[in-house]
């Protein structure tokens, strides 16, 4: 059942109000296409649907000019799909609260290809932020479609770094593909539109509230074949997004933290309800290779090994001036203060040659300043697509 | 009988002489004042009746006419009361017309002939001084203010009785002129303050606090709640170089106009540190009134002015610090006209990053990132680009707290203050510039000339900081300031890499999203 000619009908089909997903999908199949549930005299679809869901119908028919909404829907340039389409995402099929119909800009999430979800806390650490980048740009380099909320903190961040890593990331939203939540993030939301997509199940123009974002999190886990946590708060929407993932069956993985950090907590619970444990992109590549992908994993390890955490060993730091690379040895890759970089060169500079020095290192590109200090600048890698698809 | 008397009248923080004309004559006997006077100064006729009686001199039975010219200035203020006296009682002839030739008075009158201080005598008698009289008369309480102008004899007296004897006898007049000793004044600022060696890590903190003294550079610390950036901004003024006379006389005049000047303080010497509540108000930060008298801004003039917990400020009240941060002088328009002060001030800022205070640690703050946005951007754009270092203070380590004390006390750090400050003060003879901070752009290439490497790197941090022309200028400028702590003539590298660093610490905060 394609799409095509359909697709006006199931369009309207999606937007009665007050009949379930199941009477719809069981009318589908009954009736065979939604333009014969259009058409359909009201004695039929009263035998197949019962009497109010037929008043429901007829109700809707009344103010909805099939062709018009639908033309006004392609002129924004929104795509529609429908449970049962063939373009409808196979991994979305299968849980059991699948949306009936589907706003897309960009494309979907390819079937073809392995997808996680990158989620995590919205004010998150610098830890955070370090480990967000990290995984969303190697899992892009890696051929891994990033799924996520598109919200602040950890979820752009990983989607950022794997759109910057010329990777394909989704973002699935609590409002109408064509409202921008939240708004800071728009360049990020336009990037998503362009290498990605932009994913609802919510009309166009719908404005973002409270009640709709824990029905987007099982889109979320539901388009991706596994769900990565960085960093969460116990009670926070990332759990419930979890809770969702381990109902569709989809494996979790946990990026520890500190024992003592209260963003570290929601990762510590789920390890002790036996979430896996992420210590590096190669464990989420690893546990990827389980659902039907083959992955080059000689390779991958290989290539991945050499540059995941390694930071960038290979420029030669033999050349930087002496004060230089003693500061450039203390740094890592989480962010440190100069006063705190001072204390570990054992002091044998002055606060002023260690604050010259990390300015110096960061306009040759050996460091990166951070609200909470200098770190190591991790260079991204070229393109690394470890991946082979199962067809 | 006409007669007249000199006396001077404050505008802003300028003095203009003023002519103060009585003419009694026969008619029906009445008291009139014309010349576009205030209503205080409308008033001296009240007081100057009653105190002429209580002193002992008779008022005639005749028409008294006064005018204060120029009488197209608006007049303000209590100071013409014994001009207005003693022009009386020379129409009178009680005292001879000749006395009145070099000399300038200005006093206020209370109803038993006594004379009360009045603010702005520093002004006038320089202004006195420059229009080549030889004396002065004030109130005693200001004689001492007064004294501080050399080439001018000051007599401070204390009721019209005296002003009287004075002017009787004014060929060898029966008293001394007030004296100052402007060695022993200064020698009383080096009184013991606050100390840096009280203040425990907090290095790039500390050197910040050099950097900005050595130069005058504004300052801005970040840093979660108790972490000292209070106390360091306290101990400031512990290593900002000493005054000159030069700068004590602007400062004085300044405070002489507001009436801050006290009896015993003729005039200040040490360099002012004011730390307004975040409370204040528009007008009394750049100054205000109907006839505007100096605000805090200005009252920090060649100080420090210290703004703690600036986000709470309203933001209003920090935008008006814009222009005076630039132009290092208020201006403020009435409809009678504009009036300039100057100031010239070390603008010390101290906030929190985040409303709970604690961001970037993430195990003391939740504050959502939106929550962070809004607190930061209480401070505006040009606002920040103003600032010409960026600290952060950091948490203190308790094994810092416990430490002995090592950290470096106010004298070392102002010895180091003291070799910069000649290298400035070398650089910028006969120029007006006193700071490195002073310099505008065609100063800064005059004096700040890059070499090859310098200028490269300048390009890589113009581009890849982002920088403002503004914030290139000040780089090189506290580069500057950089290289004079170590007596380098030449700008290297490393200054201008620190310099930059302290404007890295902005946009880490401020563009965290870029």
């Amino acid at each position: 059942m394609s799409g095509g000619k359909d697709r006006p009908y199931r369009y309207w089909l999606t937007n009665i109000r007050g009949i379930g997903k199941k009477r719809k999908i069981s009318l589908l199949q009954k009736l065979g296409s939604a333009e014969e549930i259009f058409r359909a005299e009201q004695e039929v679809l009263q035998k197949a649907a019962g009497e109010a869901a037929a008043g429901k119908i007829r109700e809707s028919k009344k103010d909805w000019d099939i062709l018009a909404e639908y033309e006004k829907l392609c002129r924004q340039k929104i795509n529609f799909t429908c449970y049962g389409d063939t373009d409808y995402p196979k991994r979305l099929a299968e849980i059991p609260d699948a949306p009936f119909g589907l706003y897309y800009q960009g494309h979907l999430p390819s079937d073809r290809m392995p997808a996680v979800a990158v989620i995590g806390a919205r004010a998150c650490s610098e830890y955070g932020v370090y480990v967000a980048r990290e995984f969303g740009s190697k899992l892009a380099e890696a051929g891994i479609q990033i799924i996520s909320g598109l919200a602040m903190g950890i979820d752009g961040i990983s989607q950022e770094a794997a759109l910057a890593a010329g990777g394909e990331s989704f973002g699935i939203l609590g409002c109408g593909v064509d409202v921008c939540y939240p708004k800071c993030n728009r360049h990020l939301y336009e990037k998503c539109r362009r290498q990605g997509g932009i994913v609802s199940e919510y009309p166009p123009g719908t404005k973002p509230a409270a009640a709709l974002f824990p029905p987007r999190n099982r889109i979320i886990s539901g388009l991706s074949d596994l769900v990565v946590v960085i960093e969460a708060r116990e009670k926070s929407g990332t759990l419930i997004t979890v809770d969702m993932a381990l109902e569709q069956g989809r494996e979790v993985l946990a990026v520890p933290g500190r024992i003592t950090d209260s963003l570290s907590r929601g990762c510590n619970s789920l390890f002790r309800q036996g979430a896996g444990v992420a210590v590096s992109p190669l464990d989420i590549l690893e546990a990827l290779s389980g659902p039907g992908y083959h992955i080059n994993m000689e390779e991958t390890l290989k290539k991945g090994r050499e540059n995941v955490f390694s930071g960038m060993e290979s420029i030669p730091i033999r050349e930087l001036p002496a004060q230089e690379k003693q500061v450039y040895e203390q740094l890592e890759v989480l962010p440190r203060t100069p006063e705190e970089l001072w204390q570990k060169t054992g002091m044998a500079l002055t606060i002023q040659e260690v604050m010259g020095a990390l300015v110096e290192l960061c306009l040759k590109g050996f460091a990166e300043a951070r609200p909470e200090g200098y770190c190591k600048k991790i260079l991204a890698t070229k393109k690394n697509k470890g991946i082979m698809v199962d067809d | 009988m006409y007669s007249t008397v000199i006396s001077g009248g404050i505008r802003g923080i300028y003095s203009y002489l003023v002519q103060v004309e009585v003419d009694t004559a026969q008619g029906l006997p009445g008291f009139e004042m014309v010349g576009y006077l205030g209503s205080e100064v409308k008033e001296a006729k009240e007081r100057v009746r009653v105190a002429l009686k209580n002193a002992g001199f008779a008022i005639p039975a005749e028409r008294i006419t006064v005018n204060i010219s120029p009488a197209d200035i608006p007049k303000e203020g209590t100071a013409y009361d014994l001009p207005v006296a003693v022009a009386i009682l020379s129409s009178m002839e009680i005292v001879p017309r000749e006395s009145l030739g070099h000399l300038l008075m200005i006093g206020e009158l209370g109803l038993n002939g006594e004379l009360r201080p009045v603010r702005g005598v520093l002004p006038v008698v320089r202004k006195a001084k420059a229009a080549g009289f030889k004396s002065c008369i004030v109130p005693k309480e200001n004689g001492k203010e007064g004294a501080v102008v050399e080439g001018i004899e000051v007599y401070g007296l204390g009721c019209l009785q005296e002003v009287a004897d004075f002017l009787r006898q004014y060929k060898a007049p029966p008293f001394e002129p007030a004296q100052v000793d402007l060695e022993k004044i200064f020698r009383q600022q080096e009184e013991k303050g606050p100390d840096f060696a009280d203040i425990q890590g907090q290095k790039e903190v500390r050197r910040a606090a050099e950097i900005a003294a050595a130069g005058f550079h504004h300052l801005l610390m970040i840093g979660p709640p108790g972490s000292g950036k209070t106390m360091i901004a306290k101990r400031i003024p512990s290593i900002l170089p000493p005054m000159s006379l030069e700068e004590s006389l602007e400062v004085s005049t300044i405070y002489s106009v507001a009436g801050l000047l006290k009896e015993k303080q003729s005039l200040v010497c040490k360099r002012p540190f004011l730390s307004p509540h975040h409370t204040i108000s528009e007008h009394a930060l750049a100054g205000g009134g109907k006839i505007p008298r100096p605000g805090v801004l200005s009252l920090s003039h060649r100080g420090v002015l210290f703004l703690d917990e600036l986000t709470e400020f309203k933001r209003t009240t920090l935008e008006i610090l814009r222009q005076p941060i630039e132009d290092k002088e208020v201006q403020i328009a009435r409809s009678s006209g504009t009036f300039t002060y100057p100031a010239s001030c070390l603008i010390v800022g101290a906030m929190n990053p985040c409303p709970c205070g604690y961001y970037p640690d993430r195990n003391h703050c939740s504050c959502s990132p939106w929550e962070i946005d809004r607190y930061l951007h209480k401070i505006s754009g040009p606002l920040l680009d103003r600032m010409d270092i960026v600290a952060e203070a950091k948490k203190v380590d308790i094994a810092e707290l416990g430490n002995e004390n090592d950290a470096e006390g106010s004298r070392e750090i102002l010895e180091r203050v003291m070799r910069a400050r000649r290298m400035q003060q070398k650089r910028f003879q006969g120029t007006g510039l006193s700071f490195n901070a002073d310099m505008g752009p065609a100063q800064v290439r005059k004096y700040c000339p890059l070499g090859t490497q310098q200028q490269k790197m300048m390009q890589q941090l113009f581009s890849s900081m982002n920088l403002s022309a503004r914030a290139y200028h000040k780089i090189i400028k506290v580069a500057r300031t950089i290289a004079d702590l170590e007596e380098s003539g030449e700008i290297e590298r490393r200054h201008l890499a620190e310099a930059a660093c302290y404007r890295r610490t902005d946009s880490k905060y401020w563009g965290r999203h870029r």
